[in-house]
C-alpha cells in the first residue's frame, strides 16, 4: 500500500532536513569565499550544485508519482529535468574566453 | 543450512573468469608498487575518471545488493533515501574538505588530524577509523557469505574466510593500483 507514511513523507522529510544541510554548506562556502562567485568555474560549480539538488528531488519526485499512478505530473518532471540538465550542459559547454 | 542452488557450468565460468581475471590484473599491476606513495596512490598517476571510477566501486560493495533491495523489499520507494542524500554534503565536500585534501596533500584523514592539532589527535582518529572500518568490513564479508552460501553450499565462515583470504591477498600485494 503506497500511502503518505511510505511515499511523501520521506520526501519531506529527506529534502526538508537534507535541503536545509546543503543550505548550511552553501552558506557556509559563500561565507567564507570558498566559493568565490566572480570567478567562473566556481560560477560552474555553483551552478551544478544547485542542479543536482533539483535533479535528486526531481527524480525522486518523477518516480514517487509514476508508482502512485499519476503519469501526467511524472511526465511533466521527467521533462523539466531533460530541459534542465540540457539547459546546464550547454552552458557548461559555452564557456566565455578567458574563463578561470 | 540450504541446499546449493543449481546453477549451469556457464555459470560457474563467468564467476571463475571473472576472479582470475581481477586476480590477474591486481597481480600484473603489483610490479609497479615500490613505495608506499605507490601502494596508496598508484604514484598519484591516474586520470580523474579512473580515480572516481575506484572510489565508486569501493562504495559498492555486496552489502550495497543485498541491504538495499532488502530495504527496498521492505519500506518500498522511501528506501531510496540511503543514497539520495549524498548531495547535501556536496557543498561542504567540494569546497570545503576537497580543496584541504587536493592542496596540503595529505595522506589519510589521521595524518590530516595530526597536521591540525596533534599527534595524539592522529591516534584517536585511526582509533574511530579502525572501529568503523571494522564494522564496515564485516558486513561487507557477511553480506558476500550470504549471497555465496546457496551458491556454493558452503558454511557461512567458510565463504567468509576463503573471501578474506583471497581479499588480503590481493590488496596486499596490488595496493590501490590494483
Amino acid at each position: 500500500m503506497l500511502d503518505f507514511s511510505r511515499t511523501w513523507l520521506p520526501y519531506l522529510y529527506l529534502y526538508g532536513v537534507g535541503g536545509g544541510i546543503f543550505l548550511i554548506g552553501m552558506f557556509i562556502i559563500l561565507r567564507s569565499r570558498s566559493l568565490k562567485l566572480e570567478r567562473i568555474r566556481h560560477r560552474e560549480w555553483y551552478h551544478i550544485l544547485i542542479f543536482g539538488l533539483v535533479y535528486y528531488m526531481g527524480i525522486h519526485g518523477l518516480f514517487t508519482f509514476a508508482a502512485l499512478g499519476k503519469s501526467l505530473f511524472a511526465g511533466v518532471i521527467g521533462l523539466v529535468i531533460v530541459a534542465l540538465s540540457v539547459h546546464l550542459i550547454f552552458t557548461l559547454i559555452k564557456k566565455p574566453k578567458g574563463s578561470v | 543450512m540450504d541446499a546449493a542452488i543449481q546453477t549451469s557450468s556457464s555459470f560457474w565460468v563467468i564467476i571463475f573468469g571473472y576472479f582470475a581475471l581481477v586476480l590477474g590484473f591486481g597481480s600484473f599491476f603489483a610490479r609497479y608498487n615500490k613505495t608506499t606513495q605507490d601502494f596508496f596512490f598508484s604514484g598519484r598517476r591516474f586520470s580523474w575518471w579512473l580515480i572516481t571510477m575506484s572510489i565508486v566501486a569501493t562504495g559498492v560493495g555486496s552489502h550495497s545488493f543485498l541491504k538495499y533491495s532488502s530495504k527496498a523489499y521492505e519500506h518500498g520507494f522511501s528506501s531510496t533515501m540511503t543514497y539520495m542524500n549524498d548531495w547535501f554534503f556536496m557543498p561542504m565536500f567540494l569546497f570545503g574538505w576537497l580543496p584541504i585534501v587536493y592542496y596540503t596533500k595529505i595522506r589519510s584523514i589521521p595524518d590530516y588530524f595530526q597536521r591540525r592539532f596533534n599527534s595524539g589527535v592522529r591516534v584517536l582518529a585511526t582509533i574511530a577509523i579502525l572501529g568503523y572500518m571494522i564494522g564496515y568490513i564485516a558486513i561487507g564479508f557477511l553480506t558476500m557469505g550470504k549471497t555465496l552460501e546457496p551458491l556454493l553450499g558452503l558454511d557461512l565462515y567458510t565463504i567468509i574466510f576463503i573471501v578474506a583470504v583471497i581479499s588480503g591477498i590481493y590488496i596486499t600485494f596490488g595496493g590501490q593500483t590494483a
